[in-house]
């Protein structure tokens, strides 16, 4: 079965599938071979050429929870968002910039109109008590503000639309 | 006077509230939790003996609350609160409510708590008394435009610094002159918003200092000790990470100095129960008061485990009126401590808190290891509070011991469905500067400011990428599965229920 994934922003896509009891997994970065014995829902023995891993794994919704390799890891499942530009809210292209985390506005920077920097400060959000900048992602002008000082945002809720 | 205290309202949530809990639950005391609408079921709620709702999940609407906090107390029967820290632990007008409605309120004074609260007045205070304090800038009513010129005279960097209160709030390191502006304001907005005080104060800019602090406890009867030093060096944004005792900086001589200055302040402040003097120590062991925090800290169990003192146990005696438990010589230290603080946040962009619910959580466990959590797998982790989910304390005989102990708890801790610091912290055990003990409060912007977690080989990815696949969606599940306590906990089967409601 193929995949999408995206882990630390980048896409990767691969096939995976059981036979004969070995998971088999190809990707641009080659492939392996691994045998997969679930202790729990959630806990792995992976048998990776002749080497024991211990694994953990949860998914919720697109994505997936894991601790291997000592480290922990998400990735999320972006199959259902086929044929989607993923960079298209980043960057040298991005439309708007949006919250990296929930939160109150404290204050808007910006006014509609005005020309934007790379890097400017946009608005403060406050998180658990601390401030917090959103910069622009570019050079830009400012089509709309989206939010008013002291409303609640969540996370990637846009912020400051830009004209494109 | 001595008084029994036999019911305890914890004022607080997370695992400080459980720290205490268990501590009431060792002393025979009852235990009164309070929650607000998210925390419902959380770990606290769980674990106290009665509990009860005090309102809506902005801590202002809740666990700030002094009216119906104290009204709570009141209907749940309690002698005595205990205030945690955070919230209301450095509120000199809670402390006073309490006494005033007949409670013991479990920390100092409300005139130590004011003075010491006042960053700028014990600043004065302990100078006048010969503390050694921060050159700097310390009336409380300047204009913004006086501290710009008072910080041109000081000489950049300065430190902008809130009056009403630490723990990084209100705190801005200004580099020069044209980010002093915008600085003071934010400074002032960020200090409003956190103490209700947008008073500000400057001080110089220290190069490298290492935070080393005193656990300072003194009884009713005039009684004042220390329990040794915290080095508190590994901070980000202000906050502490990782603390460890003894400091790998100290001498014989600088701590005896230091702890005899620590307990000056104590006596100078005329200081009751539990409380911290921290200090900046500088590359020449030169030592400079910071401030006192009037409560209980995050980092107390690693004193306890070289001290061999139950902190929280001694906070409930003291503020019954019993004698310390302990005089200046009795207090001795074996082996060493360090703390790791588990934040729900992501180290590789600016250490952002990040909100979910826990799928899963595996406690390190083993010799010499220690947890003081406030989650456990199946909580939620809300934006409205301090981002913290448990404490892993490791003890070793020495220095190195109890950091190997430690870099192998963090490799067993799991934290599945919301981004931690873990693999963070086990990166910065990793250090040579911080093995060798060449620690400083700028650590982490100095050596990790773009902090990644080494690349994963093409096998190990696609490893990663498989079991991704493989992992099961369990996130819809009521109760959690028994892997991880052998069996369902019996809150978890109830589901929805009213606790300690009425009576």
């Amino acid at each position: 079965m193929k995949h999408k994934f995206m882990y630390d922003k980048i896409l990767y896509q691969i096939s995976a599938e059981l036979k004969d009891g070995t998971n088999v997994v190809n990707s641009d970065e080659g492939q392996v071979e691994f045998i997969s014995d679930a202790v729990t829902e959630s806990a792995f023995i992976l048998n990776l050429n002749g080497k024991k891993v211990k694994a953990y794994g949860v998914r919720d919704g697109d994505k997936t929870f894991l601790n291997i390799f000592g480290r922990h890891i998400i990735i999320d499942d972006v199959s259902r968002e086929d044929g989607q530009d993923f960079s298209g809210d980043r960057g040298d292209s991005a439309s708007s910039a949006v919250a990296p985390m929930p939160g109150s506005v404290l204050k808007v920077l910006v006014n509609v109109g005005d020309e934007v920097k790379f890097d400017q400060p946009l608005v403060i959000i406050e998180a658990m008590k601390m401030e917090n900048q959103v910069r622009a992602p570019r050079d830009a002008i400012v089509k709309k503000v989206a939010v008013e000082e002291g409303m609640q945002v969540g996370s990637g809720d846009d912020l400051i639309l830009f004209e494109i | 006077m001595k008084t029994k205290i036999h019911k305890i309202l914890i004022a607080n949530r997370g695992e400080i509230a459980v720290r205490i809990i268990r501590a009431c639950r060792e002393m025979g005391i009852i235990s009164v939790a309070v929650y607000s609408e998210v925390d419902k079921t959380a770990m606290h709620v769980r674990e106290a003996d009665e509990a009860y709702h005090i309102g809506e999940a902005q801590a202002s609407e809740s666990y700030l609350r002094h009216d119906v906090i104290i009204d709570t107390a009141k209907k749940s029967c309690c002698d005595a609160i205990h205030p945690g820290y955070g919230f209301m632990a450095e509120n000199a007008e809670f402390a006073t409510t309490c006494r005033k409605e007949g409670f013991i309120f479990i920390g100092p004074s409300s005139d130590s708590i004011t003075l010491l609260g006042d960053k700028i007045a014990s600043r004065k205070m302990m100078s006048a008394a010969g503390v050694p304090v921060i050159p700097g800038v310390d009336d409380a009513d300047l204009s913004d435009k006086q501290l710009f010129e008072a910080a041109e005279r000081i000489g950049y960097p300065v430190m902008i610094k809130a009056a009403g209160g630490g723990g990084g709030k209100g705190m801005r390191a200004v580099q020069s002159a044209d980010k002093f502006m915008d600085s003071i304001q934010a400074a002032r907005r960020e200090a409003q918003s956190a103490f209700g005080n947008p008073t500000v104060f400057l001080e110089k800019f220290l190069v490298k200092p290492r935070h080393i602090e005193f656990q300072i406890f003194s009884d009713q009867h005039c009684n004042h000790v220390h329990l040794f030093e915290r080095e508190c060096s590994i901070q980000r944004r202000h906050q502490k990470i990782i603390e460890e005792c003894p400091s790998p900086a100290m001498n014989e001589d600088l701590r005896k100095n230091m702890g005899d200055t620590a307990v000056q302040v104590a006596k100078a402040a005329n200081y009751e129960n539990a409380g911290t003097v921290e200090f900046l120590l500088d590359e020449n062991d030169k030592y400079f008061f910071l401030e006192v925090n009037t409560r209980i800290q995050v980092e107390h169990p690693i004193t306890e485990e070289i001290t061999g003192t139950d902190l929280v146990i001694e906070q409930i005696r003291v503020a019954s009126g019993e004698r310390l438990s302990w005089k200046q010589d009795d207090i001795t230290t074996r082996g060493h401590a360090v703390e790791c603080r588990i934040y729900a946040e992501d180290a590789t962009v600016g250490f952002l808190p990040s909100t979910g619910k826990i799928h899963r959580f595996y406690n390190p466990t083993g010799l010499g290891i220690r947890i003081d959590s406030g989650i456990e797998t199946g909580d939620e982790v809300s934006m409205y509070y301090d981002p913290i989910l448990a404490k892993i304390v490791a003890y070793g005989k020495d220095r190195d011991s109890a950091i190997q102990r430690m870099r192998q708890a963090l490799t067993d801790t799991v934290v599945l469905g919301v981004t931690t610091n873990i693999d963070f912290m086990k990166d910065v055990l990793d250090r040579k500067e911080f093995i060798d003990g060449k620690l400083h409060i700028n650590f982490i912007e100095e050596y990790m400011p773009d902090w990644k977690p080494a690349e994963l080989s093409n096998d190990q990815l696609n490893v990663v990428l498989g079991l991704a696949t493989i992992a099961k969606d369990t996130s819809k599940q009521t109760y959690s599965e028994s892997d991880t306590r052998g069996q369902p906990e019996p809150w978890q089967v109830v589901g929805a229920w009213e606790i300690g409601y009425g009576q």
